[in-house]
């Protein structure tokens, strides 16, 4: 035990002197969070409910236009204004510069058409607004002017047939509610820090491979391992006195990036960072989250031979486990295919178990496939590790 | 021979083969020594030659393929006890650089279970034995060269060991460094601590060491009391000349022993021991040579490690 207690002491020593190992598990992943959630803000938000701007150009301006613009507001999801001392050309520059996502400009046809139109509409694409958003923007305006359309033919048939005791509104109501995918009731959509910060934490996490491998290949080319194993202590003493130290900072990292969301991203504008409901899901997988990388790290120091091949080969490990994880593009983006094959990626089911605990408002329940699978993903690379340096002698 | 648990010897180390995995030589072959207690071992080779094979299966890192060992009595089998017995002090600065010495000593210290006041005395008699009392709170990476040999030397006296195995352990420093290491190195030797030293300094060897094994090849070429294989040394008598020697000079050394010319060297390998330095400067005289240089005695262990190793250069 005393040599337990020798190797914890020296390893936490070694760690708090480890300024770019620190800078790295530390100051990188609140870079990111603080970097993404403020940049993503937007495009989150969007998806929160905030309203996008569409101009309106009314050249018509009589009853039916009114009606139009009326119905168009309440749409909710875009946001409809008007600069009626602008000409059409000052209008459609706003537009190209992106100051609003559309130009809607609204004549009054000579008389109705053969269809019944009175009115004729054309929009103006602001170049930022991808397709996603031009057909959603596009089907809501079809609908309104089909709903209009139809509104006008059911009054003339109204005033024809003398009225009823139901009206044309009622008539009108469609029975379809709005509930949110998310665990235990929650009715509210994500935020970018949400997303953010179990994403980047996860990343970080596994970025313990640099320092972690550099101690021990350091170890290993200092001779101070050979001098170890000529010393009658332990190899497991060895082994876990490495990594007890290491999983006791990735705890501190994990506590430290969920306060940054909490408490830091508010402070620069930003959404606050709601913590679920489930602590014990949220340290079930901060450690297993936690073994995994350590397993990854202790793999990577015993293949590597150098400490700018553990460096590269980590870091470059950990940034195709990242894509493939869904860490840099969210899984939902990717074609079916490479969602499939992000499942592959450990830091899949690190950062899907968080998002079970913070986004979808989990428990223990709903992560313990995910806890189960980083264990042995850990464990597992930790024993092959173990096996490779036992056959180069190195423990 | 005794037999291998015999605990006679400090060391025992029969027939000992080894062969690394992918290598088609092997490393060692059919090496036999033994080493007395208390007493300084020197063992020789080339870089490749086989030594810290053999140092490493002697501390336990290896595993034993063909032959047996023994130390301090135990088969090496019992591990445990034999890492308790002793301790190596390997060519490369085997601490943590980024921690003080007090910090590495305090760390070496509890890896040996040593603890509490006990392991203050010897964490402090190592510091001191090794004079690092004044650099024991600065950062090892901020030391020089002959401070990192003595934090390294210090750290192998930690478990107070029987048998200390000291791999090339002045290699790299200053003159008074190294002659700091070997006064320190001598004074383990006299309070009984058997030492089993590596080195390419031959004049160390010399200085420090009983007895001598030289290993080329993974073979023991030789196998001997120092003092007894200096002694059996032909003498040599290396002049340098002020000029080149003619036929008719050399032919009149001759009765003396074998001449070997090179420019203005000659060196004289004597046939008898009875002949003296005033005979032969009266015969260089007669024989009519000038001299600038003289060295008279027997052959240093460089000349005899280098006959035997055969000179060559092997890396």
């Amino acid at each position: 035990m005393t040599s337990l207690l020798a190797v914890l002491h020296k390893e936490f020593l070694l760690l708090f002197r480890d300024l770019h190992g620190l800078l790295l598990m530390f100051a990188m992943p609140v870079a990111f969070i603080v970097i993404m959630s403020l940049a993503m803000q937007q495009n989150f938000a969007a998806l929160g409910g905030a309203k996008l701007e569409v101009i309106v150009h009314d050249h018509a301006a009589n009853s039916d236009s009114a009606i139009l613009m009326e119905n168009l507001s309440k749409g909710g999801a875009f946001e409809f204004i008007s600069h009626p001392d602008e000409t059409a050309a000052e209008l459609a520059a706003r537009v190209r510069r992106d100051e609003a996502a559309f130009l809607l400009t609204v004549t009054a046809l000579p008389e109705t058409d053969d269809a019944g139109n009175t009115l004729a509409t054309r929009l103006l694409v602001a170049p930022g607004v991808n397709k996603q958003t031009e057909a959603i923007f596009a089907a809501a305006m079809r609908e309104i002017l089909r709903g209009l359309k139809v509104e006008k033919m059911l009054a003339e048939f109204e005033d024809s047939l003398g009225g009823g005791d139901e009206s044309l509104e009622e008539l009108a109501a469609v029975l379809l509610e709005v509930d949110y995918a998310y665990e235990s009731g929650q009715q509210q959509p994500p935020t970018a820090v949400q997303q953010n910060v179990p994403a980047w934490l996860v990343f970080a996490m596994f970025f313990v491979v640099v320092p972690l491998s550099n101690t021990l290949i350091k170890e290993r080319q200092f001779g101070t391992l050979r001098r170890l194993r000529t010393i009658a202590v332990s190899p497991i003493y060895l082994v876990l006195g490495k990594l007890i130290p290491y999983f006791f900072i990735m705890q501190l990292q994990v506590a430290c990036m969920l306060a940054v969301g909490v408490f830091l991203i508010p402070l620069l504008g930003g959404d606050s960072l709601a913590l679920g409901s489930s602590w014990a899901g949220l340290l079930l997988m901060a450690a297993t989250v936690s073994i995994a990388a350590l397993g990854y790290a202790v793999f990577i120091a015993a293949i590597a031979r150098t400490t700018e091949q553990a460096t590269t080969l980590g870091g470059a490990g950990n940034i195709i486990l990242a894509a493939l994880g869904g860490i840099m593009v969210p899984r939902f983006l990717m074609p079916p295919v490479m969602q499939e094959i992000g499942q592959l990626s450990p830091m899949c089911w690190g950062l899907e178990g968080f998002l079970d605990i913070l986004l979808r408002n989990g428990g223990l329940a709903l992560v313990w496939p995910k806890a189960l699978g980083l264990t042995v993903f850990g464990v597992a690379l930790t024993i092959m590790a173990l096996h490779v340096m036992q056959r180069a002698r190195q423990v | 021979m005794n037999a291998v648990g015999d605990s006679e010897y400090a060391i025992t180390v029969r027939n000992l083969g080894y062969q690394y995995e992918r290598s088609t030589e092997p490393a060692l072959f059919d090496v036999s020594l033994q080493v007395r207690p208390g007493e300084c071992f020197g063992l020789l080779g080339p870089n490749g030659a086989g030594k810290t094979t053999l140092l490493s299966i002697l501390t336990g890192m290896l595993p034993i393929q063909v032959g047996e060992v023994a130390v301090a009595g135990h088969p090496l089998s019992q591990r445990l006890a034999v890492q308790r017995l002793s301790a190596i002090v390997p060519q490369d600065f085997a601490f943590y650089p980024a921690l003080t010495g007090l910090e590495n000593l305090n760390f070496f210290a509890g890896l040996y279970g040593l603890q509490g006041s006990a392991k203050q005395a010897r964490v402090a008699q190592a510091a001191v034995t090794c004079r690092l009392d004044d650099v024991l709170n600065k950062p090892a990476e901020t030391y020089s060269g002959g401070i990192k040999r003595r934090l390294n030397l210090a750290i192998g006296l930690l478990n107070n060991p029987k048998i200390l195995y000291l791999d090339e352990p002045t290699v790299g420093i200053d003159a008074q460094s190294r002659k700091f290491i070997l006064e320190a190195i001598k004074a383990l030797k006299s309070e009984g601590m058997t030492i089993v030293y590596t080195s390419h300094y031959m004049e160390e060897v010399q200085a420090i060491c009983d007895e001598l094994a030289i290993i080329d090849h993974g073979k023991m070429v030789l196998r001997s009391n120092l003092a007894a294989l200096l002694n059996e040394q032909e003498l040599l008598l290396d002049v340098a000349l002020r000029e080149e020697p003619s036929p008719q000079q050399i032919a009149n050394l001759a009765h003396l022993g074998r001449c070997e010319v090179t420019g203005m060297r000659l060196k004289l390998r004597l046939t008898s021991s009875d002949i003296g330095l005033e005979t032969l400067l009266r015969e260089l005289k007669s024989a009519g040579l000038a001299t600038r240089q003289i060295q008279y005695g027997m052959n240093r262990l460089e000349d005899i490690y280098l006959s035997i190793t055969n000179d060559e250069l092997r890396e």
